[in-house]
C-alpha cells in the first residue's frame, strides 16, 4: 500500500539516513571488487553524484569501502551513478594522458514511456500495475536470450525507480567488451529501429522469410507467458479500433477477409481465431485434437502472429545506454529523488510479483527501521537493511553478486591456464641478438 | 639496415664501405604452404637496397591491381574473381608472381625450398615497406588498408575454390598459427544444430552438408552478430566459411590499422637516418594517386552565367585566375589555357566559352582585337582549331610543374607559386580559421600541395581533416567533389578503422601488448624490433 504520496522536501535528511543506516556498503563494494583487492577495480570505478540542482561531480573514486561510504553519507547525492572501470583512479583523471575506460559491465536500459500507442493504459510518465506487466515480459524474454544466445550468467535486473528496468551484466566477457560489441550485443538484441521493426517478417513479394532463431525465441517465449495473455486483452491490442492497422500488415484479399470476419467475434475468440490459423504448433494440434482442417496462411504473411506479438511486446531498448563503455548509469540502491523509490535489484523468476506501486521508498524504509530495528540485538548500521523491505532486495542483488564473482574466479583460473603455457613469440627479434 | 634495427644499422652503414646497404632480415621458416598472413611477424633478415625496393615495387604493382580490378569489375564478383586469378597468378615469375602466389598444391611443390622460403619473405618484406611508405596520412592509411585487405580476401577466397584437400588443414594451420580461437564444426554438431543454425546464419542456398561451419567467440564476430546475421548460442557465435573470411579480413583490417599508426610513430626514426629511404617511401606513396582524364563535353552543360556561381566551388587555383579575370578582364596565356581547358571539362560548350571570354575581354579591348587574338586560342582548346585534338585538363601535377608564373601571371597553384602572405590572407578570407590555416601552410612549407589543397577542400566544407577519403589530384576532381558535397551525395568519409579501435579481446591480447619500442633509446634498440 503506497500509504501517502511521497513529499520530497525532507530528501535531503532522508537520504542522508538512509546511507548512514541501510545503504548495503558491503555488498555493494563486494561487488565492484568482483574478487579482487579493491586497488584493482573498485579504486578504479567511476561514481558520479548528483546534487540537488543537477550538479553532476563526475570522475569520483574511492580507496576503499570506508572512503566510499565516509564520502556518500557526507555528500548525500541526490543520485548515485556508476561508471566505467579506467586505466588509473577517475579522480586523477586529469593528470594522466592515457586515462581511458577500460572495463565496464555492460547494461541494457528499458523504460514504458518508449513503448508508445501498444501501452494504452496509461500514458508519458504514469504508471500502473498493468503497465509492470510489460516490463516483466521484456525481463523474461531478454533475461532468458542472454543467456542462450550469449552464454551470460551475472545477470541483474534493477528497477530504475520510476517505470523502467536497468540490466547489469558482470560476466568477465560482458565488462570487457568494447563499444562496437557492445552496439553489436544491443543492436542483436533490439528489434526495433524507433517505432519500427527492423525484422523483415516478409510480405510484399518476399516469399517465406527465415526468421533468425532468437526472434522465433522470443516470440515463443511470450506466446507462453500468462503476461502476454493478460496485455494482449488489458491493452486492447484487438479491440475494433486496431483492425484497421493489423490489416496493414497482411496483403493477401483472402486472409484480410478472414480477419476482418473473426472481428464480429468478441475479443478473445479474435485470439483464439488468430492463434488457430497463424501459429504453426496451434493450428496442427487443433487439427489434429479436432479433425478440423485449418490450412496454413499464406507464404507472404505466414510471419503474421510473430509480427504482432513481438510489435506489442518485444522490449524497446534504449541502445545507445548499452553501446557507450564509459556511460554512466543509475547506480543500483540509488533514490529517485522524486519518487523516493529505491532503485532495487528483483528476481527475474518473480518480476511479475513486483508491485510498481508500492516500491520499496527511503521514508518508508525509515520509518520501518526505526520501528522494527530498535530492539534488535544487532542493530548493527550495516545490516540495517535487515530491518527494513530492503532485505529481500538485498538478497537479490547477493545473488547475482555471488555469480558474478563465480564467473570471474573461472575466468581468473582459465587465464592461469594459459599463462603456463609459453607466452606466444610475436617477435622473434626480442631474443635475439645482433651480430 | 635491419629491420627492426633499422636505426642502428643506418648509424653502421660506414662501417661497411665499398659493400651494398643491406636489410637484415631472418626467415622465420615456415612450414606451412598456405599463403594467408596476418603480418604479425617481422621480416628479419638480410636484403640489400636493389632487393627492397624491388619487392616493394612488386607489391605496389599487385595492389594498385588489386585496386584497378575493383574499380572495373567490383559489380560483377565472378568477373572480379576471374581477372583476379588471371593477373594475380600469374606464373610466369612476371611482376605479379612473388605476392600473389596461390597454393595450388602442385604449382607448391614444384617449388624448391628456397624458393618457398623467398617467396614467404618478399610477402612478409612487400607488406612491411609498404606500411612504412603509406603509414603517413589517412588518405595513405586507407589506400594502402583498402586494397591490402583486398588482397587478403582474394587470398582466402582462391584457396577456398582450391578442391584440394589440403585447404581446410591450410586454414586451420593459419588460424593456429595467428592464435585466432576458432573451430570447425563436426559433421554431428553440424546436423544436431540443423536448420536452426543455418537460419540464424541466414543461409538461404538450403542445407548442404558438404558446406564447412565454424564457431568463434561471439566477440569476434561482432559485425555478424549486429546484424543479426549468425547463429548465437552460449557465447559462440556459428558461421559459414564465407562469414569467416568477413571476419578475418576485418581483423586483418583492424590490425593494419593499429600497425600503421604506430608504424608513423617510429617513422622519423628511420628518416633522421637514411636519406635514401625517406625519398623511396615516398615515391611509393605518391604513386597511388593517378587521377583520370577530364575532358569535358559528359553529360552536363553549364552556361557561362553559371560560372560565377560555381565559382565557389573551384579550387583556389581556379578561383585565383577567375578573380583575376573579373578583376584586369584580361589573362595571359598561362591562365587562359589553364582556366579554359577546366572550364571546358566542367562542361562549358565552346560557343559559351567565346562569349564569356569576350564579354570580358572587350571591357578592355575591342571585339575585332579579341576575335583576331584570343578566339583563335579558345577554339584551338576545344579542338576546332590546329591540331584538332581534344585536350584534356591540367591535372594537379602538369600545373604545379608547369611553368611558374611570374609578374603579372595567375596561373599556376597557389600552395606552389603563391606567396605564404598573399596565401594566408586568402585562406583567413576563406573563414578558415587560424589553426586550420596554419596546417594548410605547413604542408606547402614540405611541398605536399595535394595535401594543402585537400585540407582546404575540407576545412572549408566544415569536413574533419581526411574526411574527403582520398587526395585531391586535379581541379576537376575538385570541383566533381564540392558539388558532390553540395549536393548531399557525398558524405563524410568515416575512416573508423583509424581511430585505434580494438578488436575482439582475446585476438588483440597480442597485438596491443607490444608498444612502441622506446625511440629514444639508442644502443639497447638492437635488441628491439619494430612492433608494427
Ligand atoms: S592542388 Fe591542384 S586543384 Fe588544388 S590549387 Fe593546386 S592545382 Fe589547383
Ligand atoms: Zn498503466
Amino acid at each position: 500500500m503506497s500509504a501517502s504520496a511521497f513529499e520530497p522536501s525532507n530528501l535531503e535528511a532522508w537520504l542522508r539516513e538512509y546511507y548512514r543506516t541501510i545503504f548495503p556498503f558491503k555488498s555493494y563494494t563486494k561487488w565492484l571488487c568482483y574478487g579482487e583487492k579493491p586497488s584493482e577495480k573498485f579504486a578504479l570505478r567511476e561514481f558520479a553524484f548528483i546534487l540537488e540542482g543537477d550538479t553532476h561531480l563526475r570522475y569520483r573514486s574511492f580507496q576503499n569501502e570506508a572512503d566510499f561510504e565516509k564520502d556518500l553519507i557526507k555528500m548525500a547525492p541526490h543520485k548515485l551513478d556508476l561508471g566505467a572501470i579506467y586505466s588509473h583512479p577517475p579522480k586523477e583523471n586529469k593528470k594522466h594522458s592515457d586515462f581511458k575506460p577500460v572495463e565496464r559491465e555492460f547494461v541494457l536500459d528499458i523504460d514504458l514511456t518508449d513503448y508508445g500507442n501498444v501501452r494504452t493504459c496509461c500514458t508519458k510518465a504514469t504508471v500502473c500495475a498493468k503497465c509492470w506487466k510489460f516490463i516483466a515480459l521484456a525481463v523474461n524474454i531478454l533475461d532468458k536470450i542472454l543467456e542462450e544466445d550469449f552464454g551470460f550468467v551475472a545477470r541483474m535486473w534493477v528497477f530504475s525507480g520510476r517505470r523502467g528496468v536497468h540490466c547489469w551484466i558482470g560476466d568477465v566477457q560482458a565488462r570487457q567488451l568494447n563499444n562496437s560489441q557492445r552496439q553489436a550485443v544491443a543492436e542483436y538484441l533490439s528489434l526495433f529501429s524507433g517505432d519500427k521493426m527492423n525484422v523483415n517478417f516478409g510480405g510484399k513479394k518476399v516469399r517465406s522469410q527465415i526468421l533468425h532463431p532468437m526472434v522465433n525465441f522470443a516470440y515463443k517465449c511470450a506466446l507462453q507467458s500468462e503476461l502476454f495473455q493478460s496485455l494482449l486483452f488489458e491493452q486492447q491490442w484487438l479491440s475494433d479500433s486496431r483492425l484497421d492497422f493489423l490489416l496493414q500488415q497482411i496483403e493477401d484479399e483472402e486472409v484480410v477477409g478472414q480477419i476482418t470476419k473473426s472481428f464480429k467475434l468478441k475479443d478473445s475468440e479474435r485470439w483464439d481465431y488468430l492463434l488457430k490459423k497463424f501459429d504453426e504448433e496451434t493450428r496442427v494440434a487443433h487439427n489434429a485434437k479436432t479433425g478440423a482442417s485449418i490450412d496454413p496462411p499464406p507464404a507472404t504473411c505466414e510471419n503474421f502472429l510473430k509480427w504482432f506479438v513481438l510489435y506489442h511486446c518485444y522490449p524497446r531498448l534504449d541502445v545507445n545506454v548499452s553501446t557507450g563503455m564509459n556511460h554512466l548509469l543509475k547506480s543500483p540502491f540509488c533514490v529517485h529523488p522524486a519518487t523516493g523509490n529505491i532503485a532495487v535489484p528483483l528476481n527475474p523468476k518473480k518480476i511479475h510479483e513486483f508491485d510498481v506501486t508500492q516500491a520499496p521508498r527511503v521514508d518508508q524504509l525509515l520509518k520501518q527501521l526505526r520501528e522494527n530495528g530498535q530492539n534488535s540485538a544487532e542493530n548493527r548500521r550495516i545490516l540495517g537493511y535487515n530491518h527494513t523491505s530492503l532485505k529481500d532486495y538485498v538478497h537479490n542483488f547477493n545473488m547475482f553478486i555471488m555469480k558474478a564473482l563465480a564467473n570471474a574466479e573461472e575466468e581468473r583460473a582459465k587465464q592461469k591456464d594459459l599463462d603456463i603455457k609459453p607466452p606466444e613469440i610475436d617477435s622473434p627479434l626480442r631474443s635475439r641478438t645482433v651480430n | 639496415m635491419e629491420f627492426g634495427n633499422v636505426k642502428r644499422r643506418v648509424v653502421r652503414k660506414k662501417d661497411v664501405i665499398g659493400e651494398q646497404p643491406t636489410v637484415k632480415y631472418e626467415i622465420i621458416e615456415s612450414p606451412h604452404p598456405y599463403n594467408l598472413e596476418l603480418y604479425k611477424k617481422h621480416p628479419n633478415d638480410v636484403i640489400n637496397l636493389e632487393d627492397f625496393e624491388k619487392i616493394a615495387w612488386h607489391r605496389f604493382n599487385v595492389l594498385k591491381a588489386v585496386e584497378d580490378m575493383k574499380e572495373r569489375h567490383g559489380a560483377d564478383p565472378k568477373e572480379y574473381m576471374n581477372q583476379m586469378n588471371t593477373t594475380l597468378s600469374s606464373t610466369s615469375k612476371g611482376a605479379y608472381f612473388p605476392v600473389a602466389f596461390p597454393v595450388e598444391s602442385n604449382q607448391w611443390k614444384i617449388l624448391s625450398s628456397e624458393e618457398k622460403r623467398k617467396w614467404k619473405r618478399d610477402d612478409l618484406v612487400g607488406n612491411y615497406i609498404l606500411r612504412l611508405a603509406f603509414c603517413r596520412t589517412p588518405e595513405d592509411q586507407k589506400w594502402l588498408i583498402t586494397n591490402e585487405v583486398d588482397l587478403f580476401r582474394f587470398r582466402f577466397q582462391h584457396n577456398m575454390t582450391l578442391s584440394d584437400n589440403s585447404k581446410r588443414d591450410d586454414l586451420t594451420q593459419f588460424l593456429r598459427d595467428n592464435s585466432i580461437d576458432v573451430e570447425q564444426l563436426s559433421e554431428d554438431e553440424k546436423l544436431r544444430l540443423g536448420e536452426e543454425m543455418m537460419a540464424g546464419c541466414a543461409y538461404a542456398n538450403g542445407i548442404k552438408t558438404t558446406s564447412d561451419f565454424w564457431k568463434i567467440n561471439f566477440t569476434a564476430a561482432s559485425d555478424l552478430v549486429r546484424r543479426r546475421k549468425c547463429f548465437l548460442k552460449g557465447g559462440m557465435a556459428y558461421l559459414p566459411t564465407e562469414d569467416l573470411q568477413y571476419i578475418l579480413s576485418t581483423h586483418y583490417r583492424v590490425q593494419l590499422a593499429m600497425t600503421l599508426n604506430r608504424a608513423y610513430k617510429y617513422l622519423p626514426n628511420i628518416q633522421n637516418e637514411s636519406n635514401r629511404l625517406k625519398p623511396f617511401l615516398e615515391k611509393l606513396a605518391n604513386r597511388a594517386y593517378i587521377g583520370k582524364e577530364f575532358l569535358g563535353g559528359d553529360s552536363t552543360q553549364i552556361t557561362r552565367h553559371m560560372i560565377e556561381p560555381l565559382s565557389k566551388d573551384f579550387p583556389l587555383c581556379m578561383r585565383n585566375i577567375h578573380q583575376s579575370l573579373r578583376a584586369e578582364h584580361h589573362l595571359k596565356h598561362g591562365a587562359r589555357q589553364q582556366y579554359g581547358l577546366f572550364l571546358k571539362a566542367i562542361g562549358l560548350p565552346l560557343e559559351e566559352a567565346l562569349a564569356f571570354m569576350r564579354e570580358e575581354f572587350t571591357k578592355k579591348i575591342d571585339s575585332d582585337k579579341f576575335e583576331k587574338q584570343y578566339a583563335y586560342n579558345v577554339r584551338h582548346m576545344y579542338g576546332k582549331e590546329g591540331r584538332r585534338k581534344d585536350y584534356a585538363a591540367m591535372p594537379c601535377q602538369l600545373i604545379i610543374l608547369g611553368a611558374p608564373p611570374t609578374a603579372g601571371d595567375c596561373h599556376g597553384c597557389p600552395y606552389k607559386h603563391q606567396d605564404t602572405k598573399v596565401l594566408e590572407r586568402s585562406l583567413l578570407k576563406d573563414g578558415l580559421n587560424k589553426v586550420q590555416v596554419e596546417k594548410i601552410l605547413n604542408f606547402t612549407k614540405v611541398s605536399r600541395f595535394d595535401k594543402a589543397c585537400t585540407r582546404q577542400f575540407e576545412f572549408a566544407r566544415g569536413m574533419m581533416e581526411g574526411g574527403l577519403g582520398q587526395l585531391v589530384t586535379h581541379p576537376n576532381q575538385y570541383y566533381e567533389f564540392a558539388i558532390q558535397v553540395r549536393d548531399g551525395k557525398r558524405h563524410e568519409e568515416h575512416i573508423e578503422v583509424l581511430k585505434s579501435q580494438t578488436p575482439a579481446s582475446h585476438w588483440n591480447s597480442q597485438v596491443t601488448t607490444n608498444d612502441i619500442p622506446p625511440a629514444t633509446n639508442h644502443i639497447q634498440s638492437s635488441a628491439q624490433s619494430m612492433d608494427m
